[in-house]
């Protein structure tokens, strides 16, 4: 098409005006010309005219070389396509939120697990970073995870041949001071190597990164601040880089700032901290002993298998030189991003499947609208296909009219996931990282409108065809709304089964007993700087003031303290052996150095025996008390007071031997789905460990908060309280990441079933208000309201029973295969996949009792003549 | 093109043809469809026959390029009808297709000539 030609055109697209006035004069005059000059000639006239042809199909053919042909065609059906969808609000509208709702709940979904899942780490070529774990293979009882001794990352450093460099980190607490305008505030955070940040490719925005020589005992401390924590308590200040504040007790320069978003490491271990980022990163110095986390950066070039070989046998060796601190122990190198994502893929697909399966369901709604609307429209179509159109043209037609529902579902659908995430971010867990800062964008928007446009193809081709190919005016139709329903149902109970299953096992593990009664306990944690209580006695004596002073505190029965408590994160384990068996029984269990009245602020009932004595907590004691499950492990039937057990006698140079003075209940430490493997709860120097003070009380967890804050604040002014908390706040945490997904699916499964249950309904009810006349046939020969009622509910039933049954094997078909590798599917409740079930036939048997109802109601008379 | 009893089969117009048809047969004068339509007959010994479905979408093309412009006149015989005129773009664009049919025509006869092996 030359420009000129286009510019006409376009021209006369908007101004109307084309070169055709008179056009239709003009091949009158033609035809006049034309049967002028064949007069004489001997032909017949009329057959002059039936060579001249059309003169409506010619001028038609003139106007459309004035057009843009298929694109302005396309136009013209979606005019008639939003004409059609204004003239019937109803149905459109319900066509409409079921595509919302669907493509809605993929993209919301879909929202997480590109966050979560996709969106590459943020740092520089995440695929190169690598995350250390050690594991004990043999030995059960010694601590497995991300973490990696200080040595053998130093030995890992010198020997690989696979590794650009190797970085160290722990989680870290400090307290920053307070002055005239702030309290004082403890922070979470993590000391570092000075290779971190140039490990990840990242550097801080303002000021700079810490410098090797800063990175060694006894410098003074240096901080680089997260933006959140520079803004929110620095009031972004641009001067704050070279400033000195008081931490922990003595003076921090602040040497820069990171970039906002900016956050490492990803994955918390505590479950509950002031803030879910890390607020600052300073140098390890001397936090070296003991165990850090430790991440590397492969040579480019090197795959992960090469470098897990090469660090393999790295750890065999280094177990064969340092039998004393590496027996049994396996260095592994796992991707970063792996360990970032930890288990949160299997609770996304999870996810993701429903939202699916949700989705099909609009879509099997929306089939059935379209097909009842192609049926109406028979007549309509018939009288085209007569006049000459063709059907491609009708197919393209009826197929633009699903593509304009499509995509305005698919952009409502973003709109739905738009809203959804402004409420999301609060429910997200924090132990799936990343998934507070999800949000829908382009991408999210572009894979909606591409749902919706799949879902038009999806219920679009098949009621189009149907329509054209003209057939079934009403079995094939019937048919095909009968195999939808099916359908819709068994999508529908799957979903729904997948829901009620989901809620019957978060139900039965929160309703768990963790074994002690959390309702009245507050817990704070209380983390003396190390600086100024150096010494286990000083820690001790600054505890021993605290519990003194939370004890008198008005309301408080009782107070204690711990240096793990249940749910915190925070875990003992240890290999408790039992002396005077013959076979020196042997059994791995939670070991708690509880100060005060612990046990009894917990709710540990006692079974046998006593608890601890107040003067028991001195170091040298040797009186421990066990759990009934532990004692029933040791000794088994046989009574545990009196007896003695060692803690990791394996390992420890010097066996301390204790002695069992009594026995209380079960409690469950880590996790509320747990196995019982019992605990050893000891008062030696138990203060000088403690880190978390509880407290039992019947006044509000607020009230208690500020009188803890006070209590500490009297004592010492300088010290941070970390945090305070109900008890049950902190189990509640636990179970978050469980929480988001059967909320989730359990919202989906309750739209699932309105969707459905008013898909059903309206495609029954169709079914049956077409059949008036033959109803009122039946009648006016004598049919009982009885059998006709027998009958539309038989008809109108099967497709529902056949999609139950259909439904619920596909169901227990996929939550067996799915059972063990996604959390929170391992147990159900029968009675929720029933209750479910009873849900979706009762309001299809309502679905099929109206409309039947309706249509006997009617005078047969009045039905016959309706045709 | 009409039918199926119409005896001597006519020739198809080839992509293009029938625009420079329709430019040749206004060359000398200005004339209206039909006049147009039984010129290319005429000249072309009834070999092509002008089908009015091709014929006036074509002349809407030729407008749009501002080859041809159209006036209403009334005829010899006193009838009012629309005349097609060449203008000077299309006088121009006759010369320029008139030859490149030329060197088409000529290379297809060369090609299919019996021949010279």
């Amino acid at each position: 098409m030359s420009l000129r030609e286009y510019w006409s055109k376009l021209l006369a697209l908007f101004t109307g005006r084309r070169e055709l006035d008179g056009l239709q004069e003009e091949i009158e005059t033609h035809l006049a010309m034309a049967m002028e000059d064949a007069e004489g000639t001997g032909i017949d006239p009329a057959e002059v005219r039936r060579r001249f042809g059309n003169r409506v199909a010619i001028g038609e053919a003139a106007c459309n070389s004035w057009t843009f042909g298929l694109l302005e065609s396309f136009a013209r059906d979606v005019y008639y396509a939003l004409r059609g969808m204004r003239r019937n609000p109803a149905p459109t509208c319900i066509a409409l939120l079921s595509v919302a709702l669907g493509v809605g709940a993929t993209a919301v979904v879909f929202t997480a697990v590109k966050a979560v899942l996709i969106a590459p780490l943020p740092y520089k070529h995440p695929e190169g970073l690598v995350q250390f774990r050690s594991e004990y293979p043999r030995y059960p009882e010694q601590p497995r995870g991300d973490w990696m001794s200080w040595d053998d990352a130093r030995e890992v450093s010198r020997r690989n041949r696979t590794l650009e460099a190797v970085a160290s980190y722990r989680n870290a607490f400090v307290d920053l001071a307070g002055d005239s305008d702030e309290p004082p505030e403890a922070l979470y955070g993590a000391r570092i190597t000075a290779n971190l940040f140039p490990l990840l490719g990242v550097a801080p925005v303002l000021g700079r990164n810490i410098r090797p020589e800063e990175d060694q005992p006894g410098r003074p401390d240096v901080f680089v601040l997260s933006h959140n924590l520079w803004v929110r308590r620095f009031h972004a200040d641009p001067d704050v880089v070279g400033k000195v504040f008081t931490v922990d007790g003595r003076g921090g320069t602040v040497i820069g700032v990171m970039a906002p978003g900016f956050n490492f490491p990803m994955r918390r271990t505590a479950v509950r901290t002031p803030s879910p980022h890390a607020d600052f990163w300073a140098p390890l110095g001397v936090a070296r002993e003991g165990g850090h986390s430790a991440v590397a950066r492969l040579k480019p070039g090197v795959t992960l298998r090469q470098a897990q070989q090469d660090i393999g046998s790295i750890s065999e060796s280094l177990a064969v030189e340092f039998p004393l601190t590496n027996k049994g122990l396996v260095l592994q190198l796992h991707s970063l991003n792996d360990r970032v994502a930890g288990n949160a893929g299997g609770s996304l697909f999870l996810l993701l499947g429903a939202s699916i399966l949700f989705m099909l369901i609009g879509c099997s709604n929306v089939a059935n609208l379209l097909l009842a609307r192609g049926h109406d429209r028979q007549k309509e179509i018939a009288l085209r296909l007569a006049l000459g159109a063709g059907p491609h043209r009708i197919v393209r037609q009826i197929l633009t009219e699903s593509c304009v529902l499509a995509v305005a579902g698919g952009l409502a659908g973003y709109i739905v996931s738009i809203g959804a995430w402004r409420i999301l971010p609060a429910l997200s867990p924090a132990a799936i990282p990343r998934l507070a800062s999800a949000r829908p964008d382009a991408e999210v928007l572009l894979f909606s409108v591409a749902m919706g446009v799949l879902n038009g193809i999806l219920f679009g081709v098949v009621p189009a065809l149907r329509t054209v190919r003209g057939r079934g005016i009403t079995g094939a139709h019937d048919r095909a709304r009968s195999a939808l329903v099916t359908a819709e149902v068994a999508l529908t109970v799957m979903l729904v089964m997948l829901g009620g299953h989901l809620l019957g096992s978060f139900s039965r593990l929160v309703s768990t007993r963790p074994g002690f009664d959390a309702g009245q306990v507050v817990a704070s944690v209380l983390l003396p700087s190390a600086t100024r209580y150096r010494t286990p006695e000083a820690r001790g004596a600054f505890f021993a003031k605290v519990l003194a002073s939370v004890r008198n505190l008005p309301g408080v029965e009782s107070a204690g303290t711990v240096d793990a408590l249940p749910f915190s994160g925070e875990n003992n384990g240890a290999l408790v052996t039992a002396a005077e068996t013959a076979n020196g029984t042997e059994a791995d269990a939670e070991v708690d150095s509880t100060g005060g009245q612990y046990l009894q602020t917990l709710g540990l009932r006692l079974l046998h025996g006593r608890y601890f004595q107040p003067e028991e907590m001195s170091p040298l004691n040797d009186s421990a008390v066990v759990s009934a499950r532990l004692a029933e492990r040791l000794w088994p039937g046989a009574s545990a007071l009196g007896r003695r057990i060692c803690l990791n006698c394996r390992t420890a140079e010097r066996p301390v031997w204790r002695r069992v003075v009594g026995v209380v209940s079960d409690a469950k430490h880590a996790a509320l789905n747990e196995r019982d493997k019992g605990a050893v709860y000891l008062a030696a120097g138990a203060l000088h460990r403690a880190a978390f003070v509880v407290v039992r009380t019947q006044r509000p967890a607020a009230d208690v908060e500020r009188a803890i804050r006070r209590a500490v604040a009297s004592i010492d002014p300088n010290q941070s309280v970390f945090l305070v908390a109900p008890l049950t706040s902190f189990i509640a945490d636990s179970v978050a990441d469980q929480r988001f997904v059967m909320i989730l699916v359990f919202a989906a499964a309750c739209l699932a079933l309105a969707l459905s249950a008013a898909g059903v309904y309206g495609v029954v009810a169709y079914a049956t208000s077409r059949r008036r006349p033959e109803i009122g046939i039946r009648v006016a020969i004598g049919a009982t309201p009885r059998q006709v009622h027998a009958l539309l509910f038989r008809q109108g039933f099967t497709p529902v029973v056949l999609g139950v049954a259909t439904g619920a094997l596909l169901a227990i078909g996929a939550l067996g295969g799915l059972r063990g590798s996604i959390p929170g599917l391992e147990q159900g409740v029968p009675s929720f996949a029933s209750i479910a079930i009873g849900i979706v036939l009762l309001s299809a048997a309502v679905a099929c009792w109206l409309p039947a109802r309706k249509a006997l109601q009617a005078d047969p008379i009045s039905a016959l003549r309706h045709e | 093109m009409s039918t199926v009893d119409n005896p001597p089969e006519h020739l198809e117009f080839l992509q293009g043809t029938l625009e420079v048809l329709i430019l040749r047969s206004l060359q000398i004068a200005p004339n209206h469809a039909f006049g147009i339509a039984k010129f290319i007959e005429q000249q072309s010994v009834s070999e092509f026959s002008v089908d009015n479905g091709t014929l006036y979408p074509g002349l809407q093309r030729l407008v749009q390029k501002g080859w041809i412009t159209s006036q209403w006149k009334t005829s010899p015989n006193a009838r009012r009808a629309k005349y097609y005129r060449l203008t000077a773009a299309g006088r121009k664009q006759l010369v320029t297709a008139t030859s490149r049919w030329k060197r088409f025509v000529e290379a297809m006869s060369r090609v299919l000539a019996p021949g010279v092996e």
